[in-house]
């Protein structure tokens, strides 16, 4: 019987070797309490299908979550419509991982503009309900210097639609104590409609084949 | 003779109403020991802390194909002929023949299986339920016949390894019900199929960063075996192990779920 247990086990870990996934900023200091409750102002998961689906099957615009932006502006994915996006997630308050993930698409940024392609968008979504309101966004734009023409910082209360974005993109996290948040980091290429195109890891992925297919994009 | 009747009636009447409904079990909450998380010893990781698990209530049974079917008549866009490629692999309702109705072979009262996550979510969100967290799960299914926590009791432990070792196929899948209730009232938490979690891709996996310090890495790759901190917690490593390879839209034989409130 132990033989069989360890061949799943060793199967299981042979596939985990294939991803790349790495704890961020497992704990901090501060402690914020869960004053907010999620709203359900969202899509309802059971009813978004009732109005007739003009996406394609696989397109991430399927997912009807309104996000409030970092202009506290309502925004749905598929309001990115004709525009390659690239898509992160992490929250402000993170010190370790999510530095470098920045890192990694400011020199994805670099090589997109000596390839000369210009109309494209980087979309991050936050985990933090609590602390990454739109203030907080445009502050921290602001510290990093990025650009508001080219970054949307997106934000929802409810709880459950972070969980099922992370799950679309294949990314993993968990809430710690603290409001910190463990989480892989992946950076997404959506195409113009809104399909996955290209996935990296967000801090030792190689970007160049995802550059290459977002300088494609007609 | 005339009491005999009386208790058979009643049996047979609550038979009849578990059929037709799957009512929810209250779950005191408490302090769930991550005992899965605990390093073997000479591994100088610390030991995890427990995490609190508030009251919830939890349906008695997992989601029955019969159950299922009703939400499919109601939401057709979740019918295996209309369901966008987004929410659910090709295998999703594998054992169906058709939009409505199940193979021959499967059974009505048996779990649903062959579920993706984004499915199993809309189902409870239409019952105004969610699917329970990883705590909440290992939470209830922690308990067996008579203790909240039989996580020292080899009898709890040779019960689910004994399932995960035994071969089975999706026509064998037994009804709901038919393994075991616990203190709280709830069936088959083990000895069924498994069950999804709210938050199935919490695990954070270690992979091409091995020297990373993470305690998953003990758990998952490579080694995790040995670094367990006993041989019974071997059981929850697998639930965990066989979470982190799932993906949303996964449907497979051998997972259904149950909703919580």
């Amino acid at each position: 019987m132990w033989k069989f247990l360890m061949m799943i086990v060793v199967a299981t870990s042979l596939s985990c070797t294939q991803k790349e996934k790495k704890a961020c900023c497992a704990s901090g200091p501060e402690e914020v309490s869960h004053g907010h409750h999620g709203d359900h102002s969202g899509y309802d998961m059971t009813s978004m299908h009732q109005k007739p689906v003009t996406h394609s099957a696989d397109s991430l615009y399927n997912v009807k979550t309104v996000w409030e932006d970092n202009n506290n502006k309502p925004v749905a994915l598929s309001d990115f419509k004709n525009t390659p996006l690239l898509v992160t997630m992490t929250y402000t308050s993170c010190e370790y991982s999510c530095p470098l993930t920045l890192k990694k698409l400011e020199a994805i940024e670099k090589k997109i503009k000596i390839a000369k392609y210009k109309n494209y968008k980087i979309a991050v979504i936050s985990f933090d309900t609590v602390r990454d309101t739109p203030e907080r966004f445009r502050q921290y734009m602001k510290e990093k210097n990025l650009d508001p023409n080219r970054y949307v910082f997106l934000r929802s209360k409810d709880k459950s639609k972070i969980r099922e974005i992370a799950v679309h993109l294949g990314i993993n996290y968990k809430e710690e104590s603290g409001n910190e948040f463990s989480h892989s980091n992946m950076i997404t290429l959506l195409d113009k409609k809104g399909v996955i195109a290209q996935q990296i890891n967000g801090i030792g992925g190689d970007p160049t084949d995802l550059i290459n297919k977002l300088v494609q994009i007609k | 003779m005339k009491t005999v009747i009386f208790t058979l009636l009643i049996f047979l009447a609550s038979l009849a109403s578990f059929a037709n409904e799957n009512q929810l079990a209250k779950v005191s909450g408490g302090s769930l020991r991550p005992f899965w998380l605990e390093p073997a010893k000479g591994y100088k990781l610390k030991k995890p802390k427990n995490v609190k698990v508030k009251s919830f209530e939890s349906m008695k049974y997992q989601v029955t194909n019969k159950d299922f079917i009703e939400f499919l008549k109601a939401k057709p866009e979740w019918q295996k002929s209309q369901i966008s490629k987004l929410f659910a692999d090709e295998s999703y309702l594998s054992h169906f023949k058709n939009d409505l109705e199940i193979k021959n072979k499967s059974s009505l009262d048996s779990p649903v299986i062959y579920v993706s996550w984004f499915t199993a979510s809309a189902y409870c969100e239409w019952k105004g339920l969610r699917l329970p967290t990883t705590n909440e799960w290992e939470y209830m299914a922690l308990a067996n016949e008579t203790k909240k926590d039989a996580g020292e009791d080899p009898k709890y432990f040779k019960r689910i390894l004994d399932w995960y070792s035994a071969p089975m196929n999706e026509s064998e899948v037994p009804n709901v019900g038919s393994i075991y209730q616990n203190v709280y009232g709830i069936y088959d938490l083990h000895g069924l199929v498994w069950e999804w979690v709210e938050d199935f891709n919490s695990n954070l996996v270690t992979g091409e960063s091995r020297a990373d310090s993470s305690f998953n890495k003990d758990l998952f790759c490579g080694a995790g075996n040995l670094a367990a901190g006993n041989k019974e917690n071997y059981a929850a490593f697998m639930r965990f192990a066989f979470r982190s390879s799932l993906k949303g839209k996964s449907a497979i034989w051998n997972l259904g779920f149950r909703c919580v409130k």
